[in-house]
């Protein structure tokens, strides 16, 4: 009793960190992915929220459009979608997103290009995909950021000669930048507990594969630790980048102030 | 809402570049949004051919998007099987009230973060996006054991000798409560956008106030509601979209109150009832679940497009006031 006692104490995250072969190098995949796919998400969203805001044919049309995303990736539409799409492409690879790039791939195949071509064709069509699925919430809450400026903060930066590309770093980003932590924050979490992500999968195998709970559970715990580290880190470097917090703008105002008196 | 390039420009010299650098970007902004425009609706378009198949077309290889055999069967079906109407009253009840009670609480609690400053906030506001982390797979089980016999701190055990037990379940008061207090479906998603729209809204409107006699509640209620409409908008399409799509909780808490998307996850076997020996063909349930799928799907479709006039009404009150 005594000695399993003892071999148990901490030994799963021993086993974890230091025996197993596979999980210290599927958490640093996890987190690699999601230094490249927060960035990729973030400028992806802010330009679709940019581009939804200007004056067009059919902007209503388009913004309903960019909202059927949300709609259909949460709940049980989804799970139905995933379903069907899945066991209805034959030969289907086991790719998770909800648009598989399968259907146009075999096009491409039967139509005699070379394999490589296609093979990076279709990855990067489901990246396209993907990004766009995962982006849907951030592009509206950055649409809803934007739309908060009023009319007239261009229109005095147009009178003072700015072009598009200054009012945007001097208007429209300073306004959008206390969205950006939302989005940052959000995405970053929706990459975590998403059932794609690596680590996840490992532990969820681990779980309910092999049967082991415990160490799974010892995984997953180290798991949690792992991504609370990383959004404490990502929010302290974005806080020193973007001035979220209004401490900062107050201090710069009283500054100016001071220095006028 | 006119974009900055569209502001007319008057008595300025334009160089013919700005014109051409224009229709240019027109004509990218075009292919883009219709590339977008094309991947998002591709499972929708799937859905729709598959929703209006009748069963001759499912093994009919030739066919690939448009069902030659034009029908609505599927959705008599759908009807049929399903209690439609009790579902939809018993979604909407959910969906509408969760979502107030959620935009009120979340509302508050991002306004205390984003203009308060008291000891221990980082740590809270921390602790609010832990909420974000854990998943509801992981709290549903303790909440199922907490509500099956309810009891704050044990004081009604005590009182009543154990002798009285309340169990909350198949009561809209389960997740009405949790939703109350802050515990709805991702409501630190929506404490922090709450928190940073407060946090852009300029503190003199508030100082404005306090000077002219308001309290802090009317200050927050007549001068920083109003001004944070565009976050209580985006807010209340979310939390109604995430409860109305929502069965994992639903089907945890409710064996009676059946909702929508837990009729649609189990459709399976209510089919059964009503299709004698189609029940068991997977291509002619599929037909089915796709005809559900957008039965689902409209009524939160609908609710955006009205409100997506509103978005951009909001800005002229707030573009005034900025």
């Amino acid at each position: 009793m005594l000695n399993s006692l003892k071999d148990g104490f901490l030994g799963n995250y021993r086993q974890a960190l230091f025996l197993d072969s596979l999980f210290p190098q599927k958490l640093l995949n996890s987190l690699t992915d999601m230094l490249y796919r927060v960035p990729i998400i973030l400028v992806f969203s802010l330009f679709v929220a940019i581009v939804l805001n200007q004056d067009f044919k059919g902007r209503g049309f388009m913004r309903a459009i960019f909202f059927l995303p949300i709609l259909i990736s949460s709940g049980v539409i989804a799970s139905v979608i995933q379903s069907t799409l899945t066991s209805t492409v034959i030969g289907g690879d086991s790719s998770n997103s909800i648009f598989s790039a399968v259907l146009l791939t075999d096009m491409l195949n039967n139509s005699g290009l070379p394999s490589n071509l296609v093979n990076q064709i279709g990855s990067l069509v489901s990246d396209v995909t993907d990004l766009i699925w995962s982006s849907s919430v951030q592009i509206i809450i950055f649409l809803m950021g934007i739309l908060t400026i009023p009319q007239s903060y261009y229109e005095v930066a147009q009178v003072e000669g700015a072009t598009g590309w200054e009012a945007f770093w001097k208007v429209t980003f300073p306004v959008v930048s206390p969205f950006i932590l939302v989005n940052i924050i959000y995405t970053a979490i929706d990459h975590f507990i998403s059932y794609d992500n690596e680590a996840m999968k490992y532990v969820l195998s681990v779980a309910f594969k092999d049967t082991k709970y415990s160490y799974a559970s010892a995984m997953s715990w180290i798991y949690f630790v792992v991504i609370i580290a990383t959004l404490l880190a990502v929010i302290f470097l974005t806080s020193l980048f973007i001035p979220f917090s209004e401490k900062k703008i107050k201090d710069k105002s009283a500054d100016k102030r001071r220095k006028s008196v | 809402m006119k974009a900055y390039n569209d502001v007319k420009i008057e008595n300025i010299d334009v160089s013919p570049l700005f014109y051409f650098g224009k229709a240019v970007w027109g004509v990218i902004r075009l292919f883009f949004m219709l590339e977008m425009a094309f991947v998002i609706l591709y499972p929708i378009f799937y859905m729709l051919s598959m929703a209006f198949r009748s069963s001759a077309d499912i093994y009919d290889m030739s066919i690939v998007w448009i069902p030659k055999h034009f029908t609505v069967e599927n959705f008599k079906i759908l009807f049929e099987s399903l209690d439609f109407g009790s579902a939809i009253k018993n979604t909407s009840i959910i969906s509408v009230v969760c979502t107030f009670l959620q935009i009120a609480v979340c509302a508050l609690t991002g306004y205390g973060f984003a203009r308060f400053d008291f000891k221990g906030r980082g740590i809270l506001f921390l602790i609010v996006i832990f909420t974000i982390i854990v998943p509801p797979q992981m709290i549903n089980l303790p909440n199922y054991l907490l509500f099956s016999d309810f009891d704050v701190f044990g004081i009604l055990h005590t009182v009543s000798g154990g002798a009285f037990h309340v169990n909350l379940l198949d009561n809209f008061a389960t997740v009405f409560s949790l939703s109350a207090l802050g515990q709805g479906i991702r409501s630190g998603v929506f404490i922090l956008i709450f928190s940073q729209f407060f946090k852009g809204i300029p503190k003199e409107l508030e100082e404005a106030a306090m000077i002219d006699g308001c309290g802090y509640l009317k200050t927050y209620l007549k001068i920083m509601l109003p001004n944070a409409s565009g976050a209580v908008l985006i807010a209340f399409i979310l939390s109604m979209v995430w409860y109305w799509n929502d069965y994992y909780t639903m089907s945890a808490f409710f064996t009676k109150i059946r909702t929508l998307s837990v009729k649609i996850a189990e459709l399976q076997t209510s089919l059964s009832n009503v299709m004698s020996n189609d029940a068991y063909d997977p291509y002619k349930i599929m037909t089915v679940q796709q005809a559900a799928c957008i039965a689902c799907l409209i009524p939160m479709l609908v609710m955006y497009i009205v409100l997506q006039k509103r978005f951009s009404r909001s800005i002229a009150t707030s573009g005034l006031v900025g």
